[in-house]
């Protein structure tokens, strides 16, 4: 008769055969955190992007009826605080071809909360990996409103998510979609083993504005420069979100995309770089997310948004080397030690001084 | 006649004179080595002057020491090779998801930077902190010249990984292994080192990978290729076994040039008797010693002219079917009158009963003293004018040998053939044709590169003559534009004794043959078929960079009708047609102007290619082996005989200091080359007829298709027949 056996032998060498990459993307996530808080949250007391950014308050409420395996966290019908964050990536200034963001924190505090979600434009990401974010890191070389030409050079798929993703002159950050790009898991009540996506939409269908026209996808991909004769302002954007907040509400639609996990599942579908099929993965409604109340300079600022806070069940994707897809959220989980570096620092030192509405441009 | 019959020439036969002369005089290249010897690193070091050889007792001393450290580091590079194999295994899984990508394409960003390399092999490979080799992966350019890699991207980042690069290899011959097999040469061209940092998953892209591959020059109207450095970046290098064949060879023909000039310097008394007695006895000095006079007498001069290096074309003359007539024209090249007499030549002769011919009038075009300025004055001779038709014949076997020289053996075998390598090595890679005419082209772009310094240009010939450098320029480019594969067939021999059209026929016929065979074989058809891109682009190469079609005034008057096409009413019989450019056809057109080189196809795809598009492509494959190999080898091999005494030919005659010019008797020696272009002048016949290495039958190199030497020693006694040792065919023009 045919002996059982649990694999043991081949568990540990696949254990070991995962260790070194395990160590190392350990090790270059604190090593990385470490230069991150050094150098920029207790020196320059900044981000280490999307510093330009406004944030509102408002409310959450998940749908009644959304139509897939809920988990429990996302009670149907529940409300609960929440805050909104709105960035530009890079740079200070709003009328420059970056990326937009939004993240959004379950709570009305400024770190403390169930659930943070980080979003931005672009249903693909310009890097993928731990690896791949470092050469990101590496090849920015901002000068003069251009960087990462050396990056695009070398990296098409950051090209493609570059276009994708930066936004030039939107009307304004609401009608603008937000996603998260890396999967992350999702465990519902049933217990079976998903992937889910987030996203964030205008509640109400609005045609997305900012997205790249013909003649700025001729514009190489690292000048992200304002067009000549630009008249907008650095804070357009941000006083434009003020302003519509001043006059009423702001709703969006967070929506999912979910993929049920299987054993012979592709490592593509962790790639932020490319996007899972609308047709067999669609868009489900979640929640809507309803802004009322604009957040000054500071509060927005002391904001902190972390991969920690993440409801069991819908944590991040287990991940083994620095060239996993999915330790892109292994870093940004394992990076809240620079985030916190950054507040206490604008503790020590004061609070950096708000974007000005000078001529001082393309910074 | 029948092509191939064979009947014996009794002239040449071992018994007689010429016979005996032809055996004494034959070149054989089993030279050794001495334990110190001077040495040459390759053919590109010579000059006509004084080439970059080492002679001296220090020097030689140290080329030993050096050539002793060369044997030591080829020792190591081979042992290094045996420990760090470079197998062709794959290391790694590699998926779909992680490419190195990138686009080759041709020159510099100025120049074709457009101009896409297709089916071109690149591989993927790694170095490990021990000095082994990892192959990761590799592929093919496709027709957009792009490539994608596919590599396993946790192989690489293994910690004993230390180098990663890009790797482009161009295609070169096809090497026949003794069992009967054959693979591609493949040979690094471009290396693209990549951080192995860099290499992170999805894509890498090495963008535009431009190579200096095979360029086309600029700066000539000419298709020639771009060798900026030859013995660093030529795109084609001589094989070791060349250089060592050259070196040995060549070195002491050279120390005579060095004595002489040495002798010439210091005013030693060296005359021209000793400069003939100083160099290897050739044809003409042997014959003479054994029956005085008889190289200048008519029957000789008519023989060599038919079946001699000069291998003139034999046309009927148009007002006298009886007779036959050559024509050298060289007043409408730039020239210089200060030294030179330059007439332009035209000889009748008369077919004996023998089949040879016999010359009957000479006329000379142009001054014949150097106080002359008529350039339109024509003097006729015959028999019957004594020592000046002896004059005559001389300044006809010079103007045939300068002919011989520039337009059949530079023009018509090196240009000419350079212009299907360039075309050949840039597009033909996967399809069979690649294999099939690689091992002819190769080499020939080195030593056209070399002839460009020291035989045209301000070479010897432009010293030796009246013709200037822009005059042979002139010389190669009117003589390139009649130059097609299309239609081709060899000279059509004049008579039985006509030896040379007879051997070119002969050798056309095996060729063709071989070529035939080759393409219908069914495994190559079907690699013809799949890769009829390459043909095609092969044949656009060939039609683009083709040098405009020329005909001069007096053919066009002479043989074509209103419309630009060849006359049909019989008033051109006269004309030998076989081995001239097709003038029923229509010349290819591109940038708006009419090309010498017809296109072989004008299909680009496999599917479309029909029966008479493998018929041409059979055609041009057949032309450039014949031209590469025989047409090259009878007007190099030759040279010895024809122009290895100076006083009976060489590439230039001065006026001299008589009343008659250069119509003045051989042993004025002021008609002669000086002393110095004397010597220079035996150094070049010497060095081109007899170095020699990469020949058919020996296969040297083994690139040599084994099916053609087999036709060919099948064929052995019927050359012999027609006084050719199917040894000396070259198999390429290296030399």
């Amino acid at each position: 008769m045919k002996i059982n056996r649990i694999p043991l032998l081949s568990s540990v060498r696949v254990a070991l055969s995962r260790l070194p990459g395990l160590i190392f993307l350990w090790f270059a996530t604190k090593a990385f955190t470490l230069v991150l808080a050094v150098a920029g949250s207790i020196l320059a007391r900044k981000k280490m992007s999307h510093n330009n950014g406004i944030a509102a308050s408002g409310s959450i409420r998940f749908v009644d009826e959304p139509g897939f395996s809920l988990h429990p966290f996302f009670e149907p019908g529940k409300t609960m605080p929440c805050r909104v964050r709105h960035a530009a990536a890079s740079f200070m200034d709003d009328a420059m071809r970056v990326v937009r963001s939004m993240s959004v924190k379950m709570a009305d505090t400024h770190y403390k909360s169930p659930m943070d979600i980080e979003l931005n434009t672009g249903k693909t990401a310009l890097f993928w990996s731990v690896a791949s974010f470092f050469r990101f890191a590496k090849y920015k070389k901002t000068r003069f409103g251009m960087q990462y030409e050396a990056y695009y050079r070398k990296y098409p798929a950051g090209v493609k998510g570059a276009q994708v993703g930066m936004r030039r002159n939107p009307t304004s950050f609401t009608n603008l979609t937000y996603y998260s790009q890396t999967p992350l898991l999702y465990k519902a009540a049933d217990n079976v083993l998903r992937y889910i996506k987030y996203r964030s939409v205008p509640a109400e269908a609005v045609p997305e504005s900012g997205i790249l026209d013909e003649y700025d996808l001729m514009i190489p991909t690292e000048n992200q420069r304002i067009l000549p004769g630009e008249t907008r302002s650095r804070n357009y954007l941000k006083d434009e979100y003020v302003e519509r907040l001043r006059e009423g509400q702001v709703k969006y639609k967070l929506q999912v995309q979910l993929h049920e996990a299987s054993d012979d599942d592709d490592d593509e579908i962790f790639n932020s770089c490319r996007e899972w099929d609308e047709t067999s993965h669609p868009w489900m409604d979640l929640a809507v997310i309803t802004m009322t109340k604009p957040l000054d300079w500071a509060e927005s600022t002391r904001m902190i948004f972390s991969m920690r806070h993440l409801p069991v069940g819908l944590g991040i994707i287990p991940s083994y080397s620095v060239f996993d897809y999915n330790s892109l959220n292994y870093l940004r989980k394992h990076s809240d030690f620079a985030r916190f570096a950054r507040v206490w620092a604008i503790r020590l030192f004061g609070m950096p001084p708000e974007i000005p509405d000078n001529d001082i441009r393309n910074s | 006649m029948n092509k191939t019959e064979t009947v014996p020439v009794q002239a040449e036969q071992p018994g007689t004179d010429l016979g005996q002369c032809i055996q004494s005089t034959k070149i054989t290249h089993g030279l050794k080595r001495r334990f110190f010897h001077p040495r040459l690193k390759n053919l590109n070091k010579a000059e006509f002057h004084r080439s970059a050889t080492h002679g001296g007792i220090v020097q030689r001393i140290a080329l030993h020491v050096w050539e002793l450290y060369e044997t030591l580091v080829r020792f190591f590079q081979a042992l290094y090779r045996i420990i760090f194999p470079r197998r062709s295994k794959i290391y790694g899984k590699p998926g779909m998801h992680h490419v190195v990508t990138g686009r080759l394409t041709f020159g510099t960003r100025k120049e074709e930077a457009d101009s896409p390399v297709f089916n071109m092999h690149t591989e993927l490979w790694a170095q490990t902190i021990w000095g082994g080799y990892r192959k990761l992966s590799e592929g093919l350019s496709d027709r957009n010249g792009e490539f994608s890699l596919a590599y396993d991207l946790f192989y690489v980042h293994r910690f004993y990984i230390a180098r990663v690069w890009l790797g482009v290899y161009q295609t070169g011959y096809e090497h026949f292994n003794q069992k009967g097999g054959h693979a591609a040469v493949l040979t690094e061209i471009k290396r693209v080192k990549i951080p192995k940092g860099d290499l992170v998953g999805i894509e890498y892209c090495c963008r535009q990978v431009q190579l200096s591959y095979w360029e086309y020059r600029s700066d000539t109207p000419l298709p020639r290729v771009v060798i900026s450095d030859h013995d660093k970046n030529a795109p084609d290098a001589y094989s070791p076994g060349y250089n060592e064949a050259i070196e040995k060879q060549f070195i002491p023909v050279e120390l005579i040039k060095l004595r002489h000039l040495e002798m010439i310097r210091i005013n030693q008394g060296l005359t021209q008797q000793q400069i003939a007695e100083d160099y290897p006895e050739n044809l003409t000095l042997c014959m003479e010693k054994k029956a005085p006079g008889i190289t200048r007498e008519d029957d000789w001069f008519g023989e060599r002219m038919m079946n001699g290096m000069y291998a003139c074309d034999f046309d009927r003359d148009p007002k006298n079917p009886n007779l036959y007539w050559v024509h050298h024209h060289w007043g409408s090249y730039e020239k210089r009158y200060h030294h030179y007499a330059m007439p332009d030549v035209d000889m009748w002769f008369e077919l004996k009963e023998n089949g040879l011919p016999k010359p009957v009038k000479i006329t000379l075009t142009g001054p014949l003293t150097a106080t002359e300025k008529d350039h339109k004055q024509k003097r006729s001779f015959t028999a019957a004018d004594g020592v000046k038709w002896l004059a005559a014949k001389r300044i006809c076997r010079v103007s045939a040998a300068l002919h011989a020289e520039l337009a059949h053996h530079f023009a018509g075998t090196h240009v000419n053939t350079e212009q299907y390598a360039i075309a050949c090595f840039r597009n033909l890679r996967l399809n069979p044709v690649s294999g099939l005419l690689k091992s002819f082209l190769r080499s020939v772009v080195l030593v056209n590169h070399t002839a460009d310094r020291i035989l045209i240009g301000n070479g010897y010939i432009t010293s030796a003559c009246a013709l200037t450098p822009k005059g042979i320029d002139q010389v190669i480019y009117k003589v390139t534009g009649m130059l097609d594969w299309k239609g081709y067939r060899p000279m059509q021999p004049v008579s039985a004794a006509h030896t040379y059209a007879r051997a070119c026929n002969l050798y056309w016929d095996i060729v063709s043959d071989f070529v035939s065979g080759y393409i219908d074989d069914p495994d190559n058809r079907a690699g013809i078929i799949k890769h009829w891109f390459e043909i095609y682009c092969f044949s656009q190469d060939l039609v683009k960079h083709s040098v405009p079609a020329f005909l001069c005034h007096y053919l066009q008057n002479a043989l074509l009708d209103k419309n630009g096409r060849m006359k049909t009413d019989g008033s051109t019989n006269w004309y030998g047609k076989h081995h001239r450019m097709d003038l029923k056809e229509e010349r290819p057109e591109a940038d708006g102007i009419k090309r010498a080189v017809s296109k072989i196809t004008g299909t680009s795809e496999g599917h479309e290619v029909s029966e008479g598009d493998i018929d041409q492509l059979k055609q041009a494959c057949t032309y450039i082996i014949y031209q590469a190999t025989f047409g090259h080898t009878w007007s190099n091999s030759k040279q010895y005989d024809d122009i290895g005494e100076v006083l009976y030919c060489s590439l230039g005659l001065r006026f001299g200091k008589g009343p008659d010019g250069v119509l003045g008797p051989e042993s004025d020696h002021s008609i002669a080359p000086d002393l110095t272009r004397s010597t220079q002048m035996m150094w070049w016949s010497n060095m081109l007829s007899r170095t020699g290495y990469g020949y058919i039958m020996a296969n040297e190199d083994g690139d040599v298709p084994p099916a053609l030497q087999e036709k060919l020693e099948r064929h052995r006694q019927d050359f012999a027949a027609l006084n050719l040792d199917i040894d000396i065919i070259q198999s390429r023009t290296n030399i």
